[in-house]
């Protein structure tokens, strides 16, 4: 049986003194897909912060294991795209740069396995042309695709993404949803994906956390396809 | 021109006041460009007026034990005063902040009053003689020794060292706090190298230029730069150079209007800032896209 990649055991998540999830209990297995669903102010946001080390657990063990059994789990965490001030003059290769930061020492340059995953990660999410663009100057559509670049370029076991279609255009959802299967063809990375419950999801991911009642509950696709 | 030649020589009089104006023009914008990406740019005013309560209570706290007005050594002794007091002050409200309590403007505005409340009772104080402390609080770049401008340009060169070497770090830290824990960076210690710098660099500002002028430098040439530059990494370059330039040329003007230096920096700024904020508009109105 294949070992988990993170496992969370009677976890409560949330912020210092605000418990929004309790007793979650959870385990992530590698290059397995997972949809988050549950309706807006559930945790969703909450669990992935946790997920990606962003929240620390108030209570419970998570536990992150490496395929190789060393080193730290990197998890690449694509935030709803407001997070980045629109008043700063961050180019996309800037903004790209910045998930290889962790790989590095504060005090090295970027070496050349750096640049050829920022160069990768381009060319994954297509935008190799909108290096020199101004990621504010960007369509939504087009800084998503820039989110998920940067979070390729820190060499993630885990992809984590917070809400990646919403208030896209129709067109722009068609668009991002190719981008994620051929991502999932392409790459071994684990995928957790957050969002509302939208038919097209279930093209993506294997399995699904359902986000209800303040705990976290793992439920097999095809309870949500005949669900409709 | 044989004035200016008078102004620009090393054996200039005043040197001391331009190298310490074009040395605070370059390093300030730097610290500022993180202050802006962290939307700290209130905090900007409340610390200048922080570091001169720290620098009044310094001169306070020696003539109350020592009975004899601050001398030229007594530089560091008001320098000691302006860290402990902003880089403390900055490190409360981080600690504050890390409890998960907002650090609201509110709050930010009650402490720059609460400064400015302490700064005027210490010097209204009968054992303060307005003139000594007055020069101090103006930024006594006149006054020091070339000894003690060698100890602020050599704090001021770790300063821009450690700007350099850990600007990535710092930068991850002012524009995405998500990712940097995301990407596994503590967070506590680069926010403690910011503060630290930040309190360090606003009190030496304000004992060389003022706190007006070191506003001044803190936000006027980034908010230049942010406009001209194309790429974020080139804003603290861009900025650096505004403001070395805007020392020089505010003090050229100083010298021939008889005006004094900070205020007319400050004002020469704010004009090079609408000069260039009503050249971007026109070109972005000359070169926008025509709409089908």
């Amino acid at each position: 049986m294949t070992a988990p990649l993170i496992s969370l055991d009677k976890v409560t998540i949330g912020y210092p003194g605000v418990p929004i999830l309790e007793k979650v209990s959870v385990e992530i297995f590698p290059g397995d897909s997972y949809a988050v669903l549950g309706p807006n102010g559930s945790g969703k946001t909450a669990f992935l912060k946790t997920i990606a080390g962003i929240l620390s657990p108030l209570e419970g063990r998570l536990h992150r294991f490496t395929s190789e059994g060393k080193g730290s789990l990197r998890v690449g965490y694509v935030p709803q795209r407001a997070t980045l001030s629109g008043l700063l003059p961050l180019t996309v290769g800037e903004v790209i740069e910045m998930g290889t930061y962790g790989n590095v020492k504060p005090w090295q340059r970027l070496g050349k396995a750096e640049q050829e995953r920022i160069q990768w990660a381009k060319q994954e999410v297509e935008i190799e042309d909108l290096d020199q663009n101004r990621y504010a100057e960007l369509s939504g559509g087009q800084q998503q695709r820039t989110l998920i670049a940067r979070a390729l370029a820190s060499s993630p076991a885990v992809l984590v993404l917070d809400e990646p279609l919403a208030s896209l255009d129709k067109k722009t959802v068609q668009a991002m949803l190719r981008l994620l299967v051929k991502l999932k063809s392409d790459t071994d990375i684990t995928l957790l994906w957050a969002d509302h419950f939208i038919p097209e999801l279930l093209q993506v991911v294997q399995d699904v956390l359902e986000i209800d009642f303040g705990t976290v509950q793992p439920q097999p696709v095809e309870h949500f396809v005949q669900r409709g | 021109m044989e004035e200016l030649f008078t102004i620009l020589h090393p054996s200039y009089v005043l040197r001391n006041a331009l190298y310490g104006g074009i040395v605070a023009g370059i390093v300030l914008p730097l610290i500022g460009v993180f202050m802006y990406c962290r939307r700290m740019v209130f905090l900007g005013v409340t610390l200048p007026q922080l570091s001169t309560c720290g620098i009044a209570a310094a001169v306070f706290w020696h003539l109350s034990f020592h009975q004899q007005q601050p001398t030229h050594s007594d530089f560091l002794l008001a320098l000691l005063g302006s860290t402990i007091v902003t880089t403390g002050t900055l490190l409360l409200l981080a600690a504050f902040e890390r409890r998960g309590h907002e650090v609201g403007e509110s709050r930010i505005g009650t402490l720059y009053v609460l400064a400015g409340a302490v700064t005027i009772l210490l010097l209204a104080s009968e054992r303060v003689p307005e003139i000594g402390i007055v020069t101090l609080l103006r930024g006594q770049i006149i006054a020091i020794s070339d000894m003690d401008m060698a100890i602020l340009l050599v704090a001021f060169t770790g300063i821009v060292i450690l700007i350099t070497l850990f600007r990535r770090e710092l930068l991850l830290v002012s524009v995405d706090r998500d990712l940097a824990l995301s990407l596994g960076k503590q967070l506590w210690m680069w926010d403690l190298l910011l503060y630290g710098l930040v309190g360090l660099a606003i009190s030496l500002g304000v004992l060389m230029v003022g706190p007006l002028l070191t506003f001044a430098f803190l936000l006027l040439p980034t908010m230049m730069a942010i406009q001209l530059a194309k790429r974020f990494f080139l804003v603290p370059l861009f900025g650096g150079i505004l403001g070395a330039a805007i020392a020089l040329l505010g003090f050229i003007g100083s010298y021939f209007l008889d005006w004094p230096t900070g205020a007319t920096d400050s004002l020469f700024a704010c004009l090079l800032l609408g000069v260039i904020t009503l050249g971007q508009w026109l070109r972005r109105l000359v070169f926008r896209p025509i709409s089908r």
